[in-house]
């Protein structure tokens, strides 16, 4: 080997890239060439000048100060959306915890269903009936939602177990990730698939509460949007054989307009099935959503029946 | 690199917003030491990169091509760095009028070094700061920014030989200082 292919090969052998062979060769012309020596000692002084000012530079914690700006930018930006400063409280509320979070998502996912987009939209002034409907809901053990979405070609699925009166909330994406939250217990799994792990947090008492009182984040949602209006109808069908009502609604925002159907036993008072697509200004189909609901005596009752694996990793922060 | 940016990216857009946490983890380091090169004060490279961390999260729905986040990442921090040295110009204008006598910088802890590498040119610069200030191995660079091995070891081979030419220049500036 001569310096100049020695030179070339230098950082691949300090970065201990090098096969066995290629190893050797270098270092048997490095015990017999002083300058090529005299580099290698430069090139590893410059590294370990390197190594040392990233690992300054690693031990400052952005983490917390970019999240805290991220959640409060985002706030004053809802501000700004929403006119009604109780929304903004509401959602705030929602926000801050992953339980409510996923509470939300199967109310947000309802009540966009019925042609609400997020903080202006509209609903069918009929919200004596939904009212009549949320107290049913309420009694039930366990709530089961299944919402299957297209969106460019993409399908993705989302799964939720709720119950208000053993306050769990369970929830299953097509991702892989996996959670169960059980508010008494003040005790939350996630399972990540990425990192293959099941992590265990506690659960504030705040979050509980908001947990516990889920519906009612539903029930402040519906007043606030029947102060808008919108074209809606219901019909009488049938759904699985069964006598249902069929409320259809239409809205637009936008340049876009949103078409949703919700339909409903009519013998239990509970919603079973629902749809809802987005269009474009020139009608083209974006955003396609199907929900299917029902109502199972037995929900979920850790984790693993959710369908996190049983042979990975758990890392519990609780006892830290 | 195990999970990729673009995982995470697809779960701060699927309203996750806590785990853009990771990404935040694994760029801190080469914004602080790109920006720092840029910006020569500690304190100002942190808050700029802080600007460029938000300002990514709510750019996340416009960055097309997932894969590229990292240098999209960059090209944010470089419009930051920009606007912190104009609006720190106008400070100092200001200054002057007020004769006001400001506190020295804090300079970072290798000033000279990040200097260096901030002026190195783009694709040298994104080797050295994901393998030193990215925690990456060659290995992982190389994945990272879609290109062979030998190509991260010739890149990082170039930039070593490009630093010491312009630390030794700097060195030799202080000495005639």
């Amino acid at each position: 080997m001569n310096c100049e292919e020695c030179k070339e090969l230098l950082v691949a052998y300090v970065e201990n890239l090098l096969a066995e062979s290629q190893k050797q060769a270098i270092e048997s012309h490095l015990n017999t060439c002083p300058p090529c020596r005299a580099e290698l000692t430069q090139l590893i002084a410059l590294r370990d000048r390197l190594a040392a000012n990233g690992k300054a530079l690693a031990q400052n914690d952005l983490e917390d100060k970019v999240l805290n700006r991220i959640v409060r930018e985002q706030s004053s930006k809802l501000r700004e959306v929403s006119k009604s400063n109780k929304q903004t409280q509401l959602w705030r509320i929602i926000m801050k915890s992953r339980i409510t979070k996923i509470a939300a998502t199967a109310m947000v996912i309802i009540v966009t269903l019925i042609g609400i987009d997020y903080f202006s939209g509209s609903v069918d002034p009929t919200s004596v009936a939904w009212g009549k409907m949320i107290e049913n809901m309420k009694q039930l053990p366990w709530m089961h939602i299944i919402m299957e979405s297209e969106r460019d070609g993409g399908k993705q699925r989302f799964e939720v177990w709720i119950s208000f009166e053993s306050q769990v909330c369970a929830s299953k994406r097509s991702s892989g990730e996996v959670s169960y939250s059980d508010g008494q217990k003040h005790v939350e799994y996630r399972y990540d698939p990425g990192e293959k792990v099941i992590k265990i947090s506690y659960l504030s008492e705040d979050i509980t509460k908001g947990s516990a009182s889920v519906l009612n984040f539903w029930e402040s949602w519906l007043k606030q949007v029947t102060e808008f209006s919108t074209e809606s109808t219901i019909e009488t069908g049938q759904y699985n054989g069964r006598k249902a009502r069929i409320y259809k609604f239409k809205a637009s925002k936008n340049e876009m307009s949103y078409e949703s159907m919700i339909t409903v036993d009519i013998s239990r008072n509970l919603p079973v099935f629902g749809h809802q697509k987005s269009f474009d200004s020139n009608g083209n189909l974006i955003k396609a959503k199907d929900l299917y609901f029902d109502y199972p005596e037995e929900g979920p009752a850790s984790i693993y029946d959710v369908g996190a694996p049983r042979n990975v990793r758990i890392i519990d922060n609780l006892s830290k | 690199m195990g999970v990729t940016d673009g995982y995470y990216i697809g779960r701060c857009l699927d309203g996750h917003p806590d785990d853009f946490r990771y990404l935040v983890r694994r760029y801190q380091g080469v914004l602080l030491a790109h920006l720092a090169g840029q910006l020569g004060n500690r304190d100002t490279a942190e808050e700029a990169a802080q600007e460029t961390l938000v300002r990514a999260y709510f750019g996340l729905e416009r960055l097309k091509k997932r894969e590229s986040f990292f240098a999209w990442l960059l090209g944010i921090a470089n419009r930051v760095a920009k606007e912190q040295r104009r609006s720190e110009q106008r400070r100092r204008r200001i200054g002057d009028v007020l004769s006001e006598t400001a506190a020295e910088p804090e300079l970072s802890q290798d000033y000279a070094l990040e200097r260096a590498i901030a002026a190195l040119p783009e694709r040298y610069q994104q080797v050295v700061l994901l393998r030193y200030y990215g925690n990456c191995t060659c290995s992982q660079v190389a994945e990272q920014l879609a290109m062979p091995l030998g190509t991260v070891t010739k890149r990082l081979s170039r930039a070593y030989a490009m630093l010491r030419e312009s630390l030794q220049q700097d060195e030799n500036c202080e000495v005639q200082k």
